[in-house]
């Protein structure tokens, strides 16, 4: 479902915002979701800016960390300041998307400010394009097919596939449960990489599947987004993401190297 | 190898590659009318890959000239739909992304911190150095060769 179809009216005519302190709400809105969502720093701050002349704001002044913002909205002689807090919960590239959208036709004023935060609550609520079965079964896919990539063998392709779809619903059921993301990744690897074992003795190529068992886990758009983070200028939230990746890749060797121990093999 | 071979290979591994690129398209929530294209683009530049690594380049270079690859297609697909590049890039950047090698990095550089003594196991940390130093530059030139495209072609649009 889409909402990037304007011609159709929304609502008949949202409350619009009036005071300085509901549009930095509407800012603080807008940035959180962009960040929350796989967006990075420059991106995050290229689109607050954007809106600007549509809120009727002189100038905003936004700093762009990793899981923060900070913003400042200052029109005629008043300003207003909010930290906002956007806790990760995933790359969403629909949602994405659809924010920035919405920002372009809020930028050639055929959305009203009362319009856009209505819009932007939708985004917020809009459920996932793939059920959690789907995203599980493409989970395993994926790392099965990059247990092909390696050289294994259809035995070592079936077992990736099954333990990294098994891991996939473990990490969906941990993070649910907010549990710590170091202990998540922990778990997730030992899981991922206990199944691939059992390649050990039903296929040729046992290092195959443990190698891309595990590979669910890797942080590919935090490490991306650090690298334009950091290419870009935005140095801490680049490190910080940098850092997150790091730890993250720790949690997936320890929980190999457990189970690899426990096995006796060599990767 | 022959140029049927390096072909059956290539056609082999942009199949898997495009498997991969559209299973974390999903888990990245990408529309469904994206999906085909992420697959082409993720089959077109792993194979891109593998023919320059077969023809001797390091994997780094090789990378980035498949995330220019990348880079170049999404930005005419994003003009075409009129969305954010990004939706066409991140699916195709993931079995690109040296994670192997960043986790064997660790992985050897824990097992050489555990070592009692750095004389006979001085070859893990080699090994584990050389392991990080791929993966962070591999990951440094895919996004710089991603963004480009999107970048120089902004840049040309203002031009006129």
């Amino acid at each position: 479902m889409s909402f990037s179809d304007f011609n159709a009216p929304i609502v008949a005519t949202p409350a619009e915002p009036a005071s300085l302190s509901d549009m930095v709400d509407l800012l603080a809105k807008t940035g959180s979701l962009l960040l929350q969502h796989g967006a990075d720093a420059g991106r995050v701050e290229a689109s607050l800016r954007q809106m600007e002349a549509g809120l009727g704001i002189e100038r905003i002044d936004a700093v762009v960390m990793s899981k923060t913002i900070l913003l400042t909205a200052t029109r005629q002689d008043a300003h207003h300041t909010r930290v906002v807090r956007a806790p990760i919960v995933g790359v969403n590239m629909n949602s994405l998307n659809e924010v920035e959208q919405l920002l372009g036709l809020f930028q050639q004023g055929r959305v009203t400010p009362g319009q856009l935060a209505v819009v932007l609550e939708r985004i917020a609520a809009l459920p996932h394009h793939y059920s959690r079965g789907v995203i599980v079964a493409a989970t395993g896919l994926a790392c099965a097919a990059f247990c092909r990539l390696f050289g294994g063998d259809w035995a070592a392709l079936a077992i990736t596939g099954v333990a990294a779809a098994m891991a996939a619903w473990v990490r969906m059921w941990l993070n649910q449960r907010r549990v710590n993301y170091f202990l998540v990744v922990l778990i997730t690897a030992l899981v991922a990489s206990g199944l691939a074992g059992s390649a050990l003795w039903l296929s040729q190529t046992p290092q195959s599947a443990l190698t891309a068992a595990v590979l669910l886990l890797v942080p590919g758009v935090p490490l991306i987004n650090a690298s334009v983070d950091i290419l870009r200028g935005y140095i801490s939230a680049g490190l910080a993401r940098a850092t997150t990746s790091l730890v993250v890749f720790l949690g997936i060797a320890l929980g190999l190297g457990i189970v690899i121990r426990l096995l006796q093999v060599q990767l | 190898m022959s140029g049927v071979e390096l072909a059956v290979l290539l056609i082999q591994k942009g199949g898997w590659a495009a498997v991969a690129t559209v299973g974390f398209s999903v888990l990245f929530n990408v529309p469904k009318y994206a999906l085909p294209y992420c697959a082409l683009i993720g089959a077109l530049s792993y194979a891109l890959r593998t023919a320059l690594m077969s023809g001797g380049m390091g994997m780094v270079l090789a990378t980035l000239g498949a995330a220019l690859l990348i880079g170049v297609l999404a930005t005419i697909l994003a003009q075409r739909f009129a969305v954010s590049g990004t939706l066409f890039a991140v699916g195709p950047a993931i079995p690109l992304v040296p994670g192997s090698y960043a986790y064997k990095a660790v992985m050897g550089m824990v097992m050489a911190a555990n070592a009692p003594e750095l004389e006979p196991h001085g070859e893990l940390l080699l090994t584990a150095l050389d392991n990080g130093l791929k993966a962070t530059l591999t990951i440094l030139f895919l996004s710089l060769g991603i963004a480009l495209p999107g970048l120089v072609w902004t840049a040309f649009r203002r031009g006129d």
